[in-house]
């Protein structure tokens, strides 16, 4: 009886699966394995792909701006996501507490994430105006030389990414709010009797209960900044001397500017490759976390 | 009796749909400049009742990959604009309608010459240019009287040499302590279109009518190289961004400035800005070429042609190109002689001043892959400005990748 019930239910369970599954397939699933498909061929679009075995992947091999712009993408991933994590979760233990304006605060460091990039970006272009804009003008006042931030080899990269960091972390707030917000008052309490200070609460209690957020955020950051694309396309354009180039950049140029399907579906397979090691690891990591909180 | 109704008024409908040829048509004009279109496209559409076209605007930045992938799949529109520099590329995978036969001689015959032979990919007519905006120099006339560089007659000194460009920029900058003698942005405005410019006056050519391929000379090519490096080692300039050297220009803080003419549908609003446009300068004995790029009008391939609709998109291009007087007043030169020279084109506010610019325009080579030579000219040009490349070593880097280019 109780196997006929569980098997009706599984079926009852596919039943309201299925439009999503059939949109899936088509919209996702097929495209996805032909482009799968694709990176062992040489297509201009227009024409008929042409089967080159991994021709695409030798030429990957030796195509320096690959290499340097899978290098950017790393190096954005590095500058980016520490600040995000460490950041968000200092100002939502902020907004958190007893502070005043805590609405006016929520609000200010939300907004940002609900603009277009293009907003973003050409509001950062101006402040990032060594002449004109308001950060050369603070740095004038204060007797230093303004930087021609994205013009600058060094600087463009760090620009680009505390704009990124300015523009995305009010979501990781949200989520480290809601996480704070989860934790019972209970376990403060009990601590307090027993004489904990705030340093121990925040590292016995704090923290280890937020686990999940942690991997949460750090991993969709990773994801999310290893796609990094508007932003340099919008204020660097790659440059200065293809120094912020990143590799959505480089595949994006190959693919739909040059005309190398191909080449750019292979380059954007090794990406996904790398994200999904970070996905993989996330579910490991949200799985392990989710028994530890069943013991 | 309702469905009698029905009936009959998708049958008006129909016949309705019968008498006009509907062509629809890609832009990515906005702002100022795209009123103009539409403007044009609703007289189109008063003076020809037996065809309407429509408009769809498409965002700047993401025409090109739509229209690819539209092309692809077979359902293209029947007119999209397309920039001159991109028609070989597109041309040469046959994705582009060839036009011999729906274009006008008498047209043809108007073009600037220079122009429509880069209209054309082996020899056929893939687009229909209607406008060119070149690269050119603006110059600030408050600061350039204010650091004294007037003639006799109080006239401001407006230099014709690259050498007095140069030491007009220096001059200013100094007596006036300004950051820039001249402003420009480092990517596209320095590495693409100054360098073609100061190559070609060089006596430099990009393209080898004999090999049909892409060639440069190294050692001209070294030489512009060599001259952009000391632009910005001797303080004239600085490496700046589009915006930069914008607002620069527009705030009075910079004598002399290298832009397109497009910025001519704003410069002449902009109060307490007296400024003056002209030609490049220009190497001693060579002309004031210049780097130039136009907008045109392709008519995309579809899986199958319909000639009637051909024909209309082509009436409607031609008429596009005849009645560009009004569409230069976005600050692009016309490309047919008959509308340069015509009192409606010259009537605008100091196209007298650069509308001579169109006879020295050189537009990119009419080859498959330059886009990709000119992403590298502009990192190249960067690195030699920030003085992380010697002109030298960026001279053959660049010879090396138009070759290698080719030979993919």
């Amino acid at each position: 009886m109780a196997v006929y019930r569980k098997k009706k239910h599984t079926l009852l369970a596919y039943l309201f699966f299925a439009p999503f599954l059939v949109l899936l397939l088509i919209f996702r699933l097929i495209p996805f394995f032909n482009s799968i498909r694709m990176i062992f061929y040489k297509w201009d679009i227009f024409g008929t792909p042409k089967y080159i075995g991994l021709g695409n992947f030798t030429r990957m091999m030796s195509d320096k701006v690959f290499w340097a712009s899978l290098w950017h993408t790393v190096y954005f991933v590095i500058l980016t996501v520490p600040p995000i994590v460490v950041l968000s979760f200092l100002i939502a233990l902020l907004i958190n507490s007893k502070i005043r304006f805590k609405d006016f605060l929520r609000s200010a460091f939300y907004l940002p994430y609900t603009l277009t990039i293009s907003v973003v970006c050409l509001t950062w272009t101006m402040l990032y105006n060594p002449y004109f804009g308001m950060i050369g003008k603070v740095m004038k006042f204060f007797g230093l030389k303004p930087i021609s931030w994205l013009t600058d080899p060094f600087w463009a990269m760090p620009a680009i990414v505390i704009t990124t960091v300015w523009w995305t972390i009010g979501f990781c707030i949200v989520l480290y709010l809601a996480g704070l917000q989860q934790i019972p008052a209970s376990y403060y309490e009990a601590a307090e009797l027993d004489g904990a200070n705030g340093f121990q609460k925040m590292f016995f209690i704090t923290i280890p209960l937020l686990k999940r957020v942690h991997v949460l955020v750090l991993v969709t950051q990773i994801i999310a900044s290893l796609q990094i694309f508007g932003q340099v396309y919008i204020m660097t354009a790659g440059g200065p001397a293809g120094r912020t180039r990143t590799l959505m950049q480089y595949i994006y140029e190959q693919g739909f500017r040059y005309f190398r399907m191909g080449y750019a579906q292979a380059m954007a397979f090794v990406l996904f490759l790398v994200m999904l090691v970070f996905a993989y690891l996330q579910l490991r990591l949200m799985i392990a976390s989710a028994k530890e909180e069943l013991v | 009796m309702k469905r009698l109704l029905v009936v009959t008024l998708l049958l008006a409908f129909g016949l309705l749909a019968l008498a006009k040829t509907t062509i629809t048509v890609w832009t990515f004009f906005s702002g100022g400049e795209g009123f103009l279109v539409t403007e044009l496209i609703k007289r189109f559409n008063a003076e020809n009742p037996d065809i309407e076209v429509i408009e769809q605007i498409v965002e700047w930045g993401q025409l090109y990959n739509k229209l690819t992938t539209a092309i692809a799949a077979g359902d293209p529109p029947d007119v999209s604009v397309m920039h001159l520099v991109l028609v070989p590329d597109y041309a040469s995978r046959g994705a582009l309608t060839a036009l011999d036969n729906y274009i006008s001689k008498e047209t043809l015959q108007d073009y600037v010459p220079e122009i429509a032979a880069k209209a054309r990919y082996d020899g056929k007519l893939y687009a229909v240019p209607f406008d060119t905006h070149p690269l050119v120099l603006y110059y600030n006339k408050k600061l350039l009287k204010e650091a004294g560089l007037v003639d006799a007659k109080g006239e401001v000194l407006v230099p014709k040499t690259w050498d007095e460009l140069l030491s007009y920029a220096k001059q200013a900058k100094e007596k006036l302590g300004l950051e820039v003698g001249i402003s420009s942005e480092i990517g596209a405005m320095m590495g693409d279109r100054l360098f073609i410019a100061y190559y070609t006056q060089l006596g430099g050519q990009i393209y080898d009518e004999k090999t049909k391929t892409l060639k440069f000379d190294l050692e001209k090519v070294k030489k512009t190289y060599e001259f952009m490096s000391n632009l910005y080692t001797s303080g004239v300039m600085k490496p700046m961004t589009y915006d930069t050297a914008e607002s620069l220009f527009q705030n009075n803080q910079s004598p002399f400035h290298f832009n397109g003419v497009w910025v001519m549908a704003v410069y002449p609003t902009l109060e307490g800005l007296q400024f003056g446009v002209t030609n490049l300068p220009a190497i001693a004995g060579s002309k004031p070429y210049t780097w130039g790029d136009s907008h045109t009008w392709v008519i995309p391939k579809k899986p199958k042609d319909d000639p009637a609709k051909i024909a209309a998109a082509a009436k409607f291009i031609e008429w596009f190109a005849k009645n560009a007087a009004e569409w230069a007043k976005a600050g692009h030169l016309p490309v047919l002689k008959s509308v340069l020279n015509s009192e409606a084109f010259l009537g605008l506010p100091m196209r007298k001043d650069y509308a001579h610019v169109a006879e020295f325009v050189v537009p990119a080579p009419s080859v498959k892959g330059w886009l990709e030579v000119r992403i590298k000219m502009w990192e190249i040009g960067e690195a030699v400005i920030l003085g992380k490349m010697t002109p030298d070593a960026a001279a053959k880097e660049l010879v090396n990748f138009a070759k290698q280019v080719l030979e993919d």
